[in-house]
């Protein structure tokens, strides 16, 4: 293929810009196809190692053992909602990814090199949010961006005081001084302001008004759109994650029991209601893989995990589905269904009602 | 780098209130001419500056040792920077390294006030009154203490905010270490490889050179390897450091069984000689391999070549004194009790005739270890002298014979001497008022305990007593000549002078007396009898012209000798070339006292071991050629080589 021929088809699947015609030599142009191949090759090679990867992650302490096993590879630019109840290894499982914590077994691998051993050179491409803030207290804002300026390649000072200027921290206050909310933009801001590919967040929020969570995801949501940013967040705060994240995990008990699209697991996971309970058996939602039941003068509210649009109008038109009907679950429910109090509640009552 | 310069600049930036406050502290000692006038008010406010400097950098480093890093590792803290793209090695290097510059830094500005009111008040020379304080060593104790303090400091801060099950090993570690350490240096001390009680200051400066070495490695690997991971940097740095500081108390010990698992040969050089009658064994000494002055001792079986090591090396080059028995069965010597130096000493026997015998503490134990002992002929009975003591034991009960002490200090060199298993004879050297030296001769009764005085002869340290402890060639009385007296009524038994010539007489082990004249024609060696009177024919040598005999160190000589009789007809000489120059080799002959005439041994360079007295190297004296032990049959000049020899070099006669 000739450069010109080369450089046209690049045109043609948009991967490259359109320049005049008159600024453009056969040769010029010949040597920014050549460039732009290799470009082009590099963005590959870059999409094809996910940014973050989990080989079947152990962590133990003592006998009990926090991560069982875990692997999970997240695409670049996706955002990962971690999830699980305390104390069911998120925030091990992170210290893992960071490189922070060796594993028992199995390895993190961020950018497709172990987190352990190029934990550093690594770091440079990675924004972190921890847990609980971790700065050191008596550092001001300030003093905190000049600790990070010289080790970020691409440290945004402008986007770090801008940050802080919209959450209304001051600059000039020690770090532990700062309120709880305070502290949590703080640490978003230095994450951010190192312009990192991908982005770990434990429990960022925790702690936070319903204020400073409402800032603090709005200001990731502007980083996403921005910057395609890849992001893991262990969260609890379930509302606010599903707006956000296109790939969801479940932690139960150091084992991912759930690692889905997050618009696939809300497809499958439904409500489905029978206003008559004694029309129908037990049984007659097995096929939906129920999760939970709740039983009630209304009727019966089975969650269950396998829903089927086509299915589920066969069991409409037969006798025991007379009258079902299918509402749609929030990641919260969900949540609740798969890791909730009593796992099995496939029996329960209840004095609510329909949704 | 620039890792660490950041976490550098972040850590002292994070205790700049120290930094500001120190030399606002500083200021206190300036108020103590006011309670004091003068220059006692100087003095004491300089001292007060450097109380507080020591204090203020003492304390910085045990707070901030204590934590800058494991305060964050329990707050969970320490993982801000390990999300940052920083190394371990610039977190750890950044934080410590951060604390030990606050220490120094706050001490420093803690004496700044007073260093620049000294400086005003001074005419601005800028002198500082406690320059001794001020001095290198003090300044290098300090500089070195503070990073010492901050890593101890760290060590327990981790320990103590960690709180896990690894402080057990922490504990057992740090016993174990110390036991071993203990244990190693109290065998040192027990050979004789340390000096008891040893000096503090290398030990200490060694042992925190060695903990500190472990501290940094420990914490290192703690923040480096452990990260922000608690539990896992505190069982890192427990290992690290119980490890490091095993291998260390193991290498140590190890070093110490080198030291002290060494054989005759392994000396440096044999400083000490002396063989047993029957010659199957011999007694060796000299520096050994190890600590400076470490001197080791054995006594070593020709023919087997086994050894058996003992302690009477007192030092590299000094030994305690041993002594054969008559039948060439028993070894007995002196060592210490315990304690090298300071304890009191033991007289320790040997069978030499039992294979596979082990020395065996005798009973006998004196306040110090004596500095002569000396066997009766039967080999029953020691005499000891200890300072001004002279006490007389039965050898296998240890019972106490008799005992005199001396109202003077028996001068160097006392001679005692058994005449039979009940009497001893004691030559005791003294400085009479005229300024001249006296020697005074004494006889023991053992079985009455009565010390009875006989004479006093005129008579110097240059003496020679003959076989049977009946008389005595004193030399250089009157100077350039000799006297031979009779120790029971002190009379003179001959005058030995001859005009021109210098004299020097000794008694040879048969009780002939030989005499040499030094003059200007040469040297003569003439054999007397015993009263010093010339018999007919009597055998006589005359050296080759440039060539020079002498008996005994002479000070207006720059060369020195030994003769030593070998038998009833025969007399080793050293030859020394008076046109060589010192440390030249020499050659020995024998000189045939039946026949006449001279044998030169050859070859070369061959060397007496010690000690060369008469009586010391008795019958047999051993020679080493640098390589080989060697027995020399001076009847006919032939070399048996009984092993392996160290070479002998001591810079007089080399």
């Amino acid at each position: 293929m000739s450069p010109t021929a080369a450089h046209a088809s690049l045109l043609a699947a948009g991967a490259v810009p359109h320049f005049p015609p008159a600024v453009r030599s056969d040769a010029a142009a010949g040597a920014l196809a050549a460039d732009l191949a290799r470009t082009d090759a590099a963005a590959e090679a870059r999409a094809a190692v996910p940014p973050l990867a989990a080989a079947a992650i152990t962590v133990r302490y003592g006998r009990r053992t926090a991560v069982d096993a875990v692997s999970l590879a997240l695409s670049e630019g996706t955002v990962y909602a971690l999830l699980g109840r305390n104390g069911a290894g998120k925030s091990s499982l992170v210290r893992c990814l960071l490189g922070q914590q060796r594993p028992a077994a199995g390895r993190a691998l961020l950018f497709g090199r172990d987190a352990w051993r190029h934990r550093a050179s690594l770091m440079a491409q990675v924004g972190v949010v921890p847990e609980q803030p971790d700065a050191p207290p008596g550092a001001t804002a300030r003093r905190l961006a000049r600790f990070c300026r010289p080790l970020y390649p691409h440290w945004d000072d402008a986007a770090f005081e801008g940050r802080l200027r919209r959450f209304g921290v001051p600059t000039d206050l020690p770090f532990g001084r700062l309120s709880r909310g305070q502290q949590g933009h703080v640490a978003l801001a230095l994450a951010l302001a190192a312009r990192p590919r991908l982005l770990i967040l434990d429990d960022p929020t925790l702690g936070l008004d319903a204020v400073a969570r409402r800032a603090f995801f709005e200001e990731l949501i502007d980083e996403l759109a921005d910057r395609g940013t890849t992001v893991l967040i262990a969260t609890h705060d379930l509302a606010a994650i599903e707006r956000i994240a296109d790939r969801a995990g479940i932690l139960a008990g150091g084992r991912l029991v759930l690692d889905e699209d997050l618009e696939g697991l809300k497809q499958r996971c439904r409500r489905i209601w029978l206003a008559d309970a004694a029309a129908a058996p037990a049984t007659a939602l097995d096929g939906f893989a129920p999760l939970a039941r709740v039983t009630g003068d209304w009727g019966v509210e089975t969650i269950v995990a396998a829903y089927d649009e086509e299915r589920f109008r066969a069991f409409q038109d037969s006798a025991a589905g007379a009258g079902a009907r299918v509402g749609s679950l929030d990641l919260e429910e969900i949540f609740i269904a798969l890791t909730g109090a009593g796992a099995d509640p496939l029996e329960s009552a209840g004095a609510g009602g329909p949704r | 780098m620039r890792g660490l310069a950041a976490v550098l600049r972040h850590e002292i930036a994070e205790r700049r209130l120290l930094l500001l406050a120190s030399p606002v502290l500083g200021l206190l000692p300036l108020a103590a001419p006011l309670t004091s006038a003068g220059s006692a008010g100087s003095e004491l406010r300089d001292i007060e500056a450097l109380f507080l400097a020591l204090a203020l950098s003492g304390l910085s480093a045990l707070l901030l040792g204590a934590s800058v890093v494991g305060a964050d590792l329990a707050s969970r803290r320490l993982a801000f920077f390990f999300s940052r793209p920083l190394t371990g090695g610039a977190v750890w290097a950044g934080k410590l390294g951060a604390a030990a510059i606050c220490a120094w830094t706050a001490g420093l500005l803690a004496l700044l006030p007073s260093r620049l009111f000294d400086a005003t008040a001074n005419g601005g020379d800028g002198s500082f009154p406690n320059h001794a304080l001020l001095s290198w060593p003090w300044l290098a104790i300090w500089f070195g203490a503070v990073p010492l303090t901050v890593l101890i400091a760290h060590h327990g801060g981790v320990i103590l905010r960690t709180r896990s099950a690894w402080l057990v090993l922490d504990l057992a570690g740090a016993v174990t270490v110390g036991a071993i350490v203990l244990w190693t240096l109290r065998r040192l001390q027990y050979w004789g490889a340390l000096p008891d009680p040893s000096p503090v200051a290398p030990l200490v400066a060694i042992g925190a050179g060695a903990v500190g070495i472990a501290l940094l490695a420990a914490s290192a690997a703690q923040v480096i390897d452990g990260r922000a991971d608690p539990v896992r940097g505190h069982r890192i740095l427990s290992l690290t450091f119980a490890g490091l500081g095993l291998a260390g108390a193991l290498a140590f010990a190890v070093l110490a069984q080198r030291w002290i698992a060494i054989g005759p040969l392994d000396l440096d050089r044999w400083s000490f000689a002396a063989v047993a009658p029957g010659q199957r064994w011999i007694a060796l000494a000299g520096p050994a391999p190890g600590p400076r002055e470490y001197g080791a001792a054995f006594l070593l079986e020709v023919g087997s070549g086994r050894s058996v090591r003992a302690r009477f090396a007192k030092r590299a080059e000094d030994t305690l004194p041993l002594a054969f028995s008559a039948d060439g069965r028993r070894a007995i010597w002196a060592e210490y009790q315990g304690r090298q130096g300071t304890s009191p000493g033991v007289l320790v026997s040997l069978a030499l005739d039992r294979a596979g015998a082990m020395p065996v503490r005798t009973p006998i134990v004196e306040a110090a270890p004596p500095a002569k002992l000396v066997l009766s002929p039967h080999g029953a009975r020691i005499a000891a002298v200890t300072g001004r003591h002279v006490a007389v034991y039965e050898l296998d009960s240890g019972r106490l014979l008799a005992a005199h002490t001396f109202g003077e200090a028996l001068d160097w060199p006392v001679t005692v001497v058994f005449r039979d298993e009940d009497h001893l004879r004691l030559l005791v050297s003294r400085d009479e008022v005229s300024g001249e030296q006296a020697l005074a001769v004494y006889d023991l009764d053992l079985a009455s305990r009565r010390l009875a005085g006989l004479a006093t002869l005129p008579c110097g340290w240059l003496r020679m007593l003959s076989p049977d402890a009946e008389r005595v060639a004193c030399n250089n009385r009157p100077p350039k000549a000799a006297a031979a007296f009779d120790l029971a009524s002190g009379r003179q038994l001959a005058e030995l002078r001859q005009p021109g010539a210098k004299v020097r007489a000794a008694y040879l082990a048969d009780g002939r007396l030989a005499l040499l004249a030094q003059g200007p024609a040469g040297t003569e060696v003439t054999i007397l009898d015993g009263d010093g009177r010339l018999p007919p024919g009597a055998p006589r040598f005359r050296l080759p012209p440039g060539a020079t005999l002498v008996w005994f160190w002479m000070p207006e000589e720059d060369t020195f000798s030994w003769i030593v009789q070998t038998d009833a007809h025969r007399l080793l000489a050293r030859e020394i070339l008076r046109d060589r120059p010192l440390g030249a080799r020499t050659s020995w002959n024998v000189l045939d006292l039946a026949r006449g005439g001279t044998r030169s041994l050859g070859p070369d360079g061959l060397r007496l071991l010690p000690p060369w007295g008469v009586t010391a190297a008795g019958s047999a004296p051993l020679f080493s050629d640098g390589a080989r032990l060697l027995r020399i049959d001076l009847a006919t000049g032939e070399a048996h080589a009984l092993g392996p020899a160290r070479p002998y070099r001591a810079p007089y006669v080399e």
